[in-house]
């Protein structure tokens, strides 16, 4: 095979020869010439991009804790929720600006070292319902209110979603409620039990209903 | 003989021709993509028109394709719907940095702290970096965008200030303002508009000044990485 491909190269003219070559060295150049004008492309794109990235001095900022509260008006100023702590013994408030008519919708003592806290996003924005964070040892809880006091289904002032939660979603623990994404649905942020997969649910508070979301609010 | 010849030069001339045809194609499908700027448009009316003050009264609104229920919106009275320039001081320039990676709005007046917030930035339309000036001030507009799961229809969009710079025109509708539909400040979770507390997006709008004078609207300053 070999002896034959020899005597083949052998009999095939000069001319033809130089041709191939000619022919191997034009393509060699045309790939050549794309590889440089994709690279000029390429560094040209990044000049861009390192141009249009931000150059002014950005300031350290350490956001202050903005995040809790015992104080927090409604997101368009109109109503105001109020924590009251004396020693262990919790109150709730809820105060509409326009008539200064203040009720008290919720009142627990906790045991120490419980704490409760407004999260920065307790109103709906609606608001129809507010939600408090309680800090436990073991592990948080997040109740919602009505605003107006008006008592739920289960007879009780308040919904506990730790609870609905591990009974309805027992493969997932929650790792933080962060606020609400319509009037009616609180954001869950959960972690799988078994693995490191993170999960969103939205929490529907009139049907007291968890749904599951293919997009994680970080 | 000579035919042979011929016949023999023919594919070396076709060859040399679809190379140049091939680099030529390669440029211009290349180029676009490279020197066009893809700044997506996070208002669709800003796009197709100028943006401009626009008030309804019991409307409803669409948010993530569901219905919501939009707030009215009483104009005190001689209140300026179109506003220029915000509260006069004399501390020093006025200067908005939003943090990204922490989803905070920091207001300063030279070195002092105006205000400082939580906010939201894009989730569905990533929220521009850079450094940027007001461009236009609106005490509300109806703002629209996305598509599928994610359309929005939002009128009486309160507080609004739209911003720019070489890159980002106004147009684009990029703005920071108050927002009615959510509450998840502190999360991204808008379409590439920096979404605020209303009252805070009132505190903020009344003190920052759009363009007047040859003088460029208060400075804003977008930067950091939002979380992943």
């Amino acid at each position: 095979m070999l002896r034959l491909m020899e005597i083949r190269e052998q009999s095939l003219p000069f001319t033809a020869i130089s041709q191939c070559n000619k022919m191997r060295n034009k393509v060699i150049f045309f790939i050549l010439l794309l590889i440089v004008i994709t690279l000029f492309f390429v560094v040209q794109q990044n000049k861009k991009k390192s141009q249009s990235l931000f150059t002014s001095a950005a300031p350290i900022i350490i956001p202050e804790k903005i995040e809790t509260s015992n104080i927090m008006d409604s997101p368009e100023g109109s109503m105001t929720l109020t924590l009251d702590r004396k020693e262990n013994l919790y109150s709730l408030f809820v105060e509409t600006k326009s008539d200064e008519k203040k009720i008290q919708i919720f009142k627990k003592v906790e045991d120490s070292p419980n704490e409760i806290e407004i999260p920065y996003n307790t109103w709906s924005p609606d608001n129809i319902y507010v939600f408090l964070k309680e800090k436990n040892l073991t592990v948080d809880d997040y109740l919602v209110f009505q605003s107006s006091g008006a008592l739920f289904s289960n007879g009780l002032s308040y919904v506990s979603i730790q609870d609905l939660f591990k009974i309805n979603v027992p493969n997932y623990t929650i790792e933080d409620v962060t606020g609400w994404a319509a009037p009616n649905l609180l954001i869950v942020n959960t972690k799988a039990n078994e693995s490191d997969q993170k999960v969103s649910f939205w929490f529907d508070v009139p049907s007291q209903s968890f749904i599951q979301l293919g997009t994680y609010f970080k | 003989m000579k035919k042979k010849h011929k016949k023999k030069q023919n594919p070396f001339r076709f060859h040399y021709l679809i190379s140049v045809a091939v680099v030529i194609a390669f440029i211009f499908i290349l180029n676009p993509l490279v020197t066009t700027k893809k700044i997506q448009c996070a208002n669709s009316i800003s796009c197709k028109e100028k943006p401009k003050f626009e008030l309804e009264t019991n409307a409803m609104g669409i948010y993530n394709n569901q219905p919501v229920y939009v707030p009215n919106i009483s104009l005190s009275k001689n209140e300026d719907t179109s506003p220029v320039l915000g509260l006069k001081t004399s501390l020093g320039e006025k200067h908005i940095y939003v943090n990204l990676a922490t989803q905070t709005l920091s207001a300063y007046e030279g070195d002092k702290l105006f205000m400082q917030t939580l906010i939201s930035s894009g989730l569905w339309g990533k929220t521009p970096k850079g450094d940027f000036t007001i461009w236009a001030k609106f005490r509300a507009t109806r703002m629209a965008g996305g598509s599928g799961a994610d359309y929005y229809d939002l009128p009486n969009v309160p507080y609004v200030m739209f911003f720019s710079n070489d890159e980002v025109s106004g147009s684009t509708g990029f703005s920071l303002h108050g927002t009615y539909w959510h509450n998840n400040f502190g999360h991204a979770m808008s379409h590439g508009c920096v979404n605020m507390k209303t009252t805070d997006a009132a505190k903020i709008f009344e003190w920052a000044d759009a363009p007047a004078d040859g003088n460029p609207g208060t400075i804003i300053t977008i930067y950091g990485d939002q979380p992943v």
